[in-house]
């Protein structure tokens, strides 16, 4: 990973890799950033569609933004507003899933001055990202540990879409906080039950049914408080595009969040037809994949944890996830770089060894910043 | 790149170096390339058409690699293969995970009613 390098008060990175995170971290601490080199030795130069729309998307919900492109678009000059937030329409690139803008969205919508009502449209799920789904079920979980109430915090899937023309639409609403609170969480608990929705888009509404099947059989093998819905769409709630999918989620004990999915492939671009019985298998795999990873948070969702640990009060903050992921890594690098905090990272040793629990923890600890919401009124 | 994370979960023991060390790395290698860097201005020429690769360069080489992946934060694609978990030795890494499992001592009921009766 490239580091920063600091030119007066402007972080300079090069490369477009974890430009998501550089952006979001710009405008929660207010500083500039300045990417270079993006991906200047590619057949394509330059900034690609989808990120040029997650520009456009946050410079809605911040006022005074300043962008600067060069003429090759392979470099960026990024000085953030304030973040504003309110009512947000906006056309997700079908290049990624709208999981990807949202998760931007789940990580400002708390410091924003107006409370976030954001309605996204695009592709829905898809292979690189996570998706609606998971955001709503896992990621609003973690975010929901770090503040007391969370009435209207809410996704609601309006519509799904699929590659490759997209056409789903997704209403997000957050709430606006003025600081958040420290937590321990250091038991994930055990996985009491097993939910999930089957989705089967523009085809057979039996495909749905049949991945269903076949996922249950290889998840009773664990745990018998499974129930799988299908999600039946007509017309227009089905999106541009045929396809199907899955997406699980298992909860613990302790209200833990495990999300795994799956999509089937897209045959106009050239790839081999999924199996729907296949599909079904491979996400009840992947949720076991999952638990086995374990924590107190979903893989997918450790950066937002982190991100909420950092901003929290100032007080010590401990909190158990699964091996770290290269998203997680780079995340609490950027922390150190645009905040200066730096986490305590070591191995999480249970007080009595217990075998069959999945892989080794990680327990993150840290002093928050005390990072207070300073656009919310009090009352 | 995943058997390459299942290593690393099992290897590397200090954390703190994996993830911050990167930042002391870096700083070391601005010293070595002030050092280098007379060296440089009298790049080798081979047959006097070639430049030789200098040592930097491909450090940014190496840098390349990673500064341009695409960002996701899902720990690899939706369909990347995994483990089979259905084959004995692989569920017994995570058997205990459910609340069908064996529980802590401390939670188990019937540990728990053992201790009442004992009283």
């Amino acid at each position: 990973m490239t580091t920063a390098t600091d030119k007066g008060s402007v972080l300079c990175y090069k490369g477009s890799n974890f430009f998501r995170q550089r952006l979001v971290l710009s405008i929660l601490s207010g500083k500039p950033v300045r990417i270079t080199h993006i991906r200047v030795l590619e057949d394509e130069p330059g900034l690609r569609e989808f990120e040029v729309n997650l520009i456009r998307l946050l410079d809605k919900i911040t006022n005074g933004s300043v962008i600067e492109l060069n003429e090759t678009g392979t470099a960026v000059y990024f000085q953030p507003g304030l973040l504003y937030g309110g009512t947000v329409q906006h056309e997700c690139s079908t290049q990624r899933g709208v999981g990807y803008y949202l998760e931007a969205l789940v990580m400002l919508g708390l410091f924003c001055k107006q409370p976030l009502n954001a309605t996204l449209q695009g592709v829905t799920n898809n292979n690189i990202d996570p998706s609606v789904d998971l955001i709503r079920t896992s990621a609003l979980s973690t975010l929901k540990k770090f503040f007391l109430d969370d009435e209207g915090l809410d996704v609601k899937i309006s519509k799904r879409g699929l590659l490759p023309l997209g056409g789903g639409e997704v209403i997000f609403k957050c709430p606006v906080r003025k600081h958040l609170r420290p937590i321990h969480s250091l038991d994930s608990g055990m996985v009491k039950r097993i939910r999930g929705t089957a989705f089967a888009l523009r085809v057979s509404p039996a495909i749905a049914n049949r991945i269903v099947d076949k996922a249950k059989g290889v998840l009773l093998n664990f745990l018998p408080d499974i129930y799988i819905n299908t999600d039946q769409c007509r017309g227009k709630q089905s999106g541009k595009s045929p396809g199907f999918g899955i997406h699980l989620t298992a909860e613990t004990t302790n209200g833990v969040i495990y999300s795994s999915e799956q999509v089937s492939n897209v045959v106009s671009n050239g790839e081999d037809p999924s199996v729907p019985e296949d599909v079904g298998v491979a996400a009840a795999q992947r949720l076991l994949h999952e638990i086995y990873l374990g924590g107190a948070t979903d893989s997918t969702c450790q950066s937002v944890a982190i991100l909420c640990m950092a901003l929290g009060q100032q007080d010590v903050s401990k909190f158990v996830t699964g091996p770290l992921t290269e998203n997680a890594i780079g995340f609490l690098r950027h922390l150190k770089e645009f905040f200066g905090v730096t986490f305590k990272l070591e191995h999480y040793e249970p007080d009595e060894e217990s075998p069959g629990t999945g892989s080794q923890k990680v327990m993150l600890t840290c002093v928050g910043l005390g990072y207070t919401n300073i656009s919310k009124r009090t009352i | 790149a995943h058997s390459a994370f299942l290593d690393r979960q099992s290897t590397n023991q200090n954390l703190m170096k994996l993830v911050y060390g990167v930042f002391e790395k870096n700083n070391r290698n601005e010293d070595e390339e002030t050092q280098t860097e007379p060296e440089e201005d009298e790049e080798e020429t081979i047959g006097g058409l070639f430049k030789k690769v200098s040592r930097a360069q491909q450090k940014l080489k190496l840098d390349k690699d990673t500064m341009n992946l695409p960002e996701s934060s899902l720990i690899q694609p939706w369909n990347a293969p995994v483990r089979d978990y259905l084959t004995e030795e692989n569920k017994t890494t995570i058997v205990n995970c459910f609340v069908t499992g064996k529980w802590k001592s401390s939670e188990d009921a019937s540990e728990l009613l053992k201790l009442d009766d004992a009283e």
